[in-house]
């Protein structure tokens, strides 16, 4: 009896000590790891620009824009934008419960958009602007072989037709040198730029991943010995970009009808 | 048995502690512990060189904690009190990378947590740490995670070399090379580190027929 005492009471003083010490770094070092995830979330972002974005600072050249599920403005970052007006909308989105809690825009994520009813999700936008010129970039989330994939996608409005300039792949555990080029190869990440989203009817097509593309308006070459991945990336690039066509059109009214 | 001999802060013996694992205890390729982790993290030199550092700090304090603590220790619950101290240690390791090296924290992502599961730490606490003194395990920790990160480290140069044409990122290779997509993927290391064995074996005559 003594001996079983002596053996709960080691017991519970060694984990009071470790929980102590492991809650005292965790206070100390988690708002410097929650700076870092940020700001490797903005230059990941902003990577997606074709020039690799180098020059920007997100928080000077980017506006946030949240769309809600039927792709409807439902929030729009302006120059006189001021906290109770982001407030109002944290709030909403936080009242939908599952352990959400924004509180800065640029925390609106897929990942946690998520884990709602696909009615329920907003959609962040990223409108960069420099000289004048605005580039929108949206983001997709998808499957990838082992784990989630996601990307941003910048496109510019030409003559009314939407293209890709430029995108940046991120996966969370896709095979180094296979899946994991999605992010890594510049060539494959290349191929995307001056890619239409729309076809010559106007009708929506997006930029496919195939084995051999045919069509080099919208079709790019798939990395091959990585197909789940390449699959992943084309239903992906499908599916992330429709969510975003109702904004974009009304950016652009000509985008249909244009030949 | 060790802690019977005489004791200096940095004498023959305790060089023999930090050496030893190197080449003719290497954990790797003798003691074939933490070989998943070898196959797994190889793949690019600089993830390598964390996980290394990683894992020499976590053998080493849990080591020197562990001997610390090894009177005190009941033996019926020795095991869960060494998981409890290498748990709290990597649980530190995650947040110190997460804070100050954090494109390593994302490349090395789930092998942080993993070198919980890491054979050597707990094969040195239980064969070390449990019997020696304090300043003696910590070397021997350290040694351990040297001769770990060595392997690592040679696997990893020549895995980046051949399978990516780069070293730490940069390009070191021509463009007329194509690189080896087969030395990225996990099972070039299992044949790496067969090589790297039988080179050692050659080698070292010593490790012959000890197994």
């Amino acid at each position: 009896m003594q001996k079983d005492l002596k053996i709960y009471l080691y017991v519970l003083v060694m984990t009071g000590v470790t929980a102590l010490v492991l809650s005292f770094l965790y206070n100390v070092l988690d708002p410097i790891q929650a700076k870092n995830k940020e700001d490797a979330k903005k230059k990941s972002i902003l990577s997606a620009l074709a020039d690799g974005g180098k020059d920007l600072n997100f928080d000077k050249n980017v506006k946030v824009v949240v769309l809600d599920a039927q792709g409807k403005v439902k929030f729009e970052q302006k120059e006189d934008s001021k906290q109770e007006d982001t407030d109002k909308l944290f709030v909403e989105l936080n009242k939908r419960g599952e352990g959400v809690k924004y509180s800065k825009l640029i925390d609106i994520d897929l990942s946690l958009e998520e884990k709602f009813p696909q009615e329920q999700r907003v959609y962040p936008v990223y409108v960069v602007e420099r000289n004048k010129v605005k580039t929108t970039i949206v983001v997709v989330r998808g499957n990838g072989l082992w784990d989630k994939i996601w990307g941003y996608i910048s496109l510019d409005n030409k003559d009314g037709k939407w293209a890709v300039t430029g995108v940046n792949f991120e996966h969370k555990a896709e095979t180094p040198g296979l899946g994991a080029e999605i992010k890594d190869s510049k060539d494959f990440k290349d191929q995307f730029k001056g890619k239409q989203i729309y076809d010559n009817d106007g009708k929506y097509v997006s930029v496919t991943v195939v084995k051999a593309p045919k069509n080099k308006d919208w079709e790019v070459k798939s990395i091959s010995g990585a197909t789940v991945t390449s699959v992943g990336v084309s239903e992906m690039m499908i599916r992330g970009i429709s969510y975003y066509l109702p904004y974009l059109e009304s950016m652009s009214p000509k985008a249909v009808s244009s030949k | 048995m060790a802690t019977e001999t005489k004791d200096s802060v940095l004498g023959k013996k305790e060089l023999k502690l930090l050496t030893d694992p190197i080449d003719d205890n290497n954990p790797v390729t003798v003691q074939i512990l933490g070989v998943c982790s070898a196959l797994a993290v190889t793949s690019q030199v600089y993830p390598a060189l964390i996980m290394a550092v990683g894992v020499t700090l976590v053998t080493a304090f849990s080591n020197l904690v562990t001997s610390m603590l090894r009177k005190t220790i009941p033996s019926s619950i020795r095991m869960i009190i060494q998981l409890l101290i290498v748990a709290a240690l990597v649980q530190v390791v995650e947040m110190l990378l997460g804070a100050f090296a954090y494109s390593a924290y994302e490349m090395l992502s789930v092998f942080v947590g993993l070198i919980i599961t890491n054979c050597i730490v707990m094969g040195r606490l239980e064969a070390y740490a449990m019997a020696n003194k304090p300043w003696q395990s910590f070397l021997d920790g350290i040694g351990n995670g040297l001769g770990y990160g060595f392997i690592l480290i040679i696997m990893a140069v020549i895995r980046e070399i051949t399978g990516k044409g780069s070293f730490m990122g940069w390009k070191v290779l021509p463009e007329w090379y194509v690189p080896n997509n087969l030395m990225v993927l996990p099972c070039a290391s299992l044949f790496l580190i067969g090589v790297i064995i039988w080179i050692q074996r050659g080698r070292n005559r010593k490790l012959i027929d000890v197994s």
